[in-house]
C-alpha cells in the first residue's frame, strides 16, 4: 500500500532524478510485496484472495500507508517514507533467524534493498531541514504523522503472540518498538526536529498517543476506501475474476 | 562549419559538441530533441494514473517501471539537447510548463480507462519505436547515441504493452468491445501520430538534408501500417472505417484517404490550443509548482555550501 | 499446489534447494554456466544462453540468473534469481525460459524454481557478460 501511494508521486516529484528515484523505491517495494504474497500463494492463498476480491475492511496495514499526500508535500514524503524504512529495517531483522526457512532465504535481499531506501530518506530529510522551509515543511510531517507511523508496531491481533511462539520472528513488536522509538528521536532531534517519546502504559503506547485509526486492528481512515476504489477500479469495471500472470508461479509447479 | 560543409557531411552520428555547428543546424536539432523529450514527459504525466489502476501487481510493478523509464528517456533528451548550447534544461522544463513546449499529438488526450492503455503501450509505443529506430542514424551523435538506449527499454515496453492488448482482447465479450471502442477512438490520432504528408510537413526538408532526420513521415507510417495493421486484426480488432484505407497487394502499401482525417483538430493540437491537452499541461504546471519549494531549498542548501551539498539524495 | 493452509513443504517439491543455500550462505560455484555438462543437460543450458534479459543484450545465464540446472529423464529443473526484486520483466523471463527449455528435444516438462539466496551480485556476471555489459555502456 506504501508503494502504490509512493506511486502518487511518479511524474509529479521535484526534480526528473527525484522521480526516478521515488519510481525505484515504490518498484522495490512492490518487489517485496510480490515476493510475499508468492510464499502466501504457496499456502493456498491467490492474487485475488489477497487483494483484489478481498474485503477493504479485512486489510490490516497500518494508516501510515493509505494516508493522501498533500499536493507537493515532499516533505511528507520523506518523512513517511524514513520512519516506514526505519520501521521495516527492524521488522526484518527480526526474521533473518526466523524458524521458516522460506521467508529466511528471501530476507537478505529484501534487507539489501532496504538499505538503499534509508539511505534516500536520511540524505533528504538532511538535505530539507538544512533550510528554513524545509524545516518547517519536515517539522509539520512528523507532528501529523509520528503518531501514525507508531500504529507500525501495534498488534494486528493474538496471532501476533502465535508469530512468536512459533519463532517466525526472533523479537517480538513491544521491543522493535522501543528501539524504532530511540533512533528516529535521535535522529530528529540531531537534525533539529522536535518529537516526544510516546508515553508507554504496560508495554502499550498510550491511546492518547496513537491515532484515531490504526489500521493493523481492522479500523481505517475514510481515505483507505477511495484507494481500495481507486486500485480495484479497473478489476471491477473488466469483471475480471483473476489477476494476470503470463505463466504460473513455478513454485506452484 | 557552413551550412554546406553540413549538409555534405550530413551522415549517421557525424556531429558531435566538438564540431563547432552552425546556428541553424543548432536550433533545429534542438526543436526536434526538445519535442521527443517533452513527449516522454507527457506521456508519463498522461499514464501515471494507470499505475494505481492496474489490475495485478504484476502489471502495476510493470507500469510504474515504464512510467519511470520515460522520465530516464526525458532526462536522457534534455541532455542531448542541451549539448547543443542553445537551451538549458531548466529553461525547456519551463517551456513545457508554461505551455509553450510542444509534444506528441496522442499525448494531448485524456486517458479514462485502462482498456485504452495499449493504444498508448502498444500502438502509439510501436509508431514512436519506428521513428525511435531511424534516429539512431540520426547526424546529432548525443541524440543517436540516446535512441540506443531509449529504442532497447521501449522494446521491452511495448511487449507489456501487447501483453496487455492480447490479455484484453481475449477476455469476456465486454472487454474485446470495450477495446474495439477504445481503438476506434485512438486510431486516427493514430495515424495522425505521423504528421501530414511531407509536402505539408514545414520541417522535414532541413532536418533531412542536414541528416538529423533519416527517414520521411509518409515512409515511417507506412512502415507502421505494414506491420500494425496484420497486428490489429491478429487480435480481433477491426480497423475502423475512417479514414478509408486501402492495401495494394502488390505494392505492399497502404493508400490513407488522409483527407478524411480532421486536421483542423491535428493543429490545434500541435499548438496546444486543444482543450485536453491544455488541461493536461496546466495541472502538470500545477504539480510542478508545489514543489518549487524543494527546489529553491535545494539550490540555496548548494550555494551555501560553495555547489559542494551531498549528492547523494537524488 | 494443495489448496489447504499448510505450511509443511511438499515432499515431492525439492524444496532441499533452499535449505543448501541458505546454510551454504556462499556463492560456491556460481556463476554456474553448464561447463563441462554434456547430452540433454548440455542442450538445457544452451536453450538458456539463448534468453536475454529484456533489460540488458545478456544471456541470462552470463549474466549470472541460472543458479543450477538438473535433468533428470525429461524433466528438467531450473534454479534461477532476478538482479533485484522488483524486476518488472519476471513473469516475460520467466515465460521465455519456459518455452525455451520445453523446446528441447528430450524435456517434456520443466520446474523453475525462483530462488533469492545467495542474493544475485555483480560477481555472478561471468566474464563474456561483463563484456557485453560494458559494451551497452555500463561501468563495470
Amino acid at each position: 500500500m506504501i508503494a502504490d501511494r509512493y506511486t502518487d508521486w511518479q511524474v509529479h516529484a521535484p526534480t526528473i532524478e527525484s522521480d526516478i528515484a521515488i519510481a525505484n523505491i515504490a518498484q522495490d517495494e512492490l518487489g517485496h510485496a510480490r515476493l510475499w504474497y508468492d510464499l502466501l500463494e504457496d499456502f493456498g492463498y491467490t492474487e485475488p484472495d489477497l487483494i483484489w476480491e478481498r474485503d477493504p475492511d479485512a486489510f490490516r496495514h497500518s494508516t501510515l500507508c493509505e494516508l493522501p499526500f498533500a499536493e507537493g508535500d515532499w516533505a511528507d514524503a520523506i518523512v513517511r517514507s524514513y520512519l516506514y524504512d526505519e520501521a521495516e529495517h527492524l521488522r526484518l531483522g527480526a526474521l533473518e533467524e526466523s524458524s521458516s526457512p522460506r521467508i529466511r532465504d528471501r530476507i537478505g535481499k529484501v534487507t539489501s534493498e532496504e538499505d538503499y531506501h534509508r539511505e534516500h530518506a536520511e540524505n533528504w530529510l538532511r538535505r530539507l531541514a538544512g533550510g528554513d522551509e524545509g524545516r518547517k515543511r519536515v517539522q509539520e510531517a512528523v507532528d501529523r504523522l509520528f503518531p501514525y507511523a507508531l500504529g507500525l508496531f501495534e498488534p494486528v491481533d493474538e496471532v501476533e503472540d502465535d508469530i512468536d511462539d512459533l519463532g517466525l520472528r526472533t523479537r517480538p513488536l513491544e521491543d522493535m518498538r522501543a528501539e524504532w522509538v530511540e533512533t528516529v528521536t535521535d535522529t530528529l532531534t540531531a537534525i533539529g526536529i522536535d518529537v516526544e517519546r510516546p508515553r508507554i502504559e504496560d508495554g502499550r503506547v498510550a491511546e492518547e498517543d496513537l491515532p484515531e485509526h490504526v489500521g493493523r486492528d481492522g479500523d481505517h481512515t475514510e481515505h483507505w476506501r477511495t484507494q481500495f476504489d481507486e486500485i480495484t477500479n479497473t478489476y471491477r469495471e473488466l469483471e475480471r475474476h483473476d489477476a494476470t500472470r503470463l505463466m504460473e508461479d513455478p513454485d506452484d509447479e | 562549419m557552413d551550412l554546406e560543409t553540413v549538409k555534405e557531411r550530413a551522415g549517421p552520428r557525424e556531429f558531435s559538441p566538438e564540431d563547432d555547428m552552425p546556428e541553424e543546424y543548432r536550433k533545429a536539432a534542438t526543436r526536434m530533441i526538445q519535442f521527443h523529450a517533452n513527449s516522454e514527459i507527457m506521456g508519463a504525466y498522461l499514464e501515471r494514473p494507470f499505475i494505481r489502476e492496474a489490475p495485478s501487481v504484476e502489471r502495476k510493478l510493470a507500469y510504474s517501471a515504464k512510467v519511470q523509464d520515460e522520465l530516464g528517456h526525458g532526462q536522457l533528451l534534455y541532455r542531448a539537447a542541451e549539448s547543443l548550447g542553445i537551451k538549458s534544461r531548466d529553461q525547456m522544463l519551463d517551456e513545457l510548463a508554461n505551455g509553450e513546449g510542444k509534444f506528441l499529438n496522442c499525448f494531448h488526450y485524456p486517458m479514462e480507462s485502462w482498456v485504452e492503455v495499449p493504444m498508448i503501450a502498444f500502438f502509439v509505443d510501436g509508431a514512436a519505436m519506428r521513428r525511435q529506430a531511424t534516429l539512431r542514424r540520426s547526424s546529432w551523435e548525443p541524440y543517436a547515441h540516446a535512441m540506443d538506449k531509449v529504442c532497447f527499454e521501449e522494446g521491452f515496453h511495448i511487449k507489456h504493452g501487447e501483453s496487455i492488448l492480447a490479455e484484453l482482447a481475449s477476455g469476456s465479450k465486454k472487454e474485446q468491445e470495450m477495446v474495439q471502442n477504445a481503438f476506434e477512438t485512438w486510431w486516427p490520432r493514430i495515424i495522425q501520430f505521423f504528421g501530414p504528408t511531407d509536402d505539408k510537413s514545414t520541417h522535414h526538408d532541413f532536418a533531412a538534408e542536414v541528416g538529423l532526420k533519416q527517414m520521411s513521415n509518409d515512409g515511417l507510417r507506412q512502415a507502421f501500417l505494414n506491420s500494425y495493421v496484420p497486428k490489429a486484426e491478429e487480435y480481433g480488432l477491426e480497423i475502423p472505417d475512417t479514414p478509408t484505407i486501402e492495401h495494394d497487394e502488390e505494392t505492399d502499401t497502404y493508400e490513407i484517404a488522409e483527407d478524411e482525417l480532421d486536421w483542423d483538430e491535428f493543429f490545434t493540437v500541435s499548438k496546444n490550443e486543444y482543450e485536453g491537452g491544455k488541461h493536461q499541461i496546466n495541472a502538470r504546471k500545477e504539480a510542478q509548482e508545489a514543489v518549487a519549494w524543494v527546489r529553491e531549498s535545494l539550490d540555496e542548501s548548494e550555494a551555501a555550501t560553495g555547489g559542494h551539498a551531498p549528492q547523494a539524495a537524488d | 499446489m494443495s489448496s489447504e493452509i499448510d505450511p509443511a513443504p511438499d515432499p515431492d517439491a525439492e524444496y532441499c534447494a533452499y535449505t543448501d543455500y541458505t546454510e551454504g550462505e556462499d556463492a560456491d560455484g556460481l556463476p554456474a554456466t553448464g561447463e563441462g555438462t554434456e547430452g540433454t543437460e548440455r542442450d538445457v543450458w544452451d536453450a538458456l544462453y539463448g534468453v536475454e534479459d529484456p533489460e540488458m543484450p545478456i544471456s541470462i545465464v552470463d549474466l549470472g540468473l541460472i543458479y543450477g540446472v538438473t535433468v533428470e529423464d525429461d524433466r528438467a529443473a531450473i534454479d534461477m534469481t532476478l538482479t533485484y526484486t522488483g524486476c518488472p520483466a519476471r513473469d516475460m523471463l520467466r515465460d521465455e525460459i519456459h518455452e525455451a527449455v520445453a523446446s528441447v528435444s528430450g524435456i517434456e516438462s520443466v520446474d523453475l524454481r525462483l530462488v533469492w539466496s545467495p542474493e544475485w551480485s555483480i560477481e555472478m556476471v561471468t566474464e563474456q557478460g561483463k563484456e557485453d555489459l560494458r559494451e551497452f555502456g555500463l561501468s563495470i
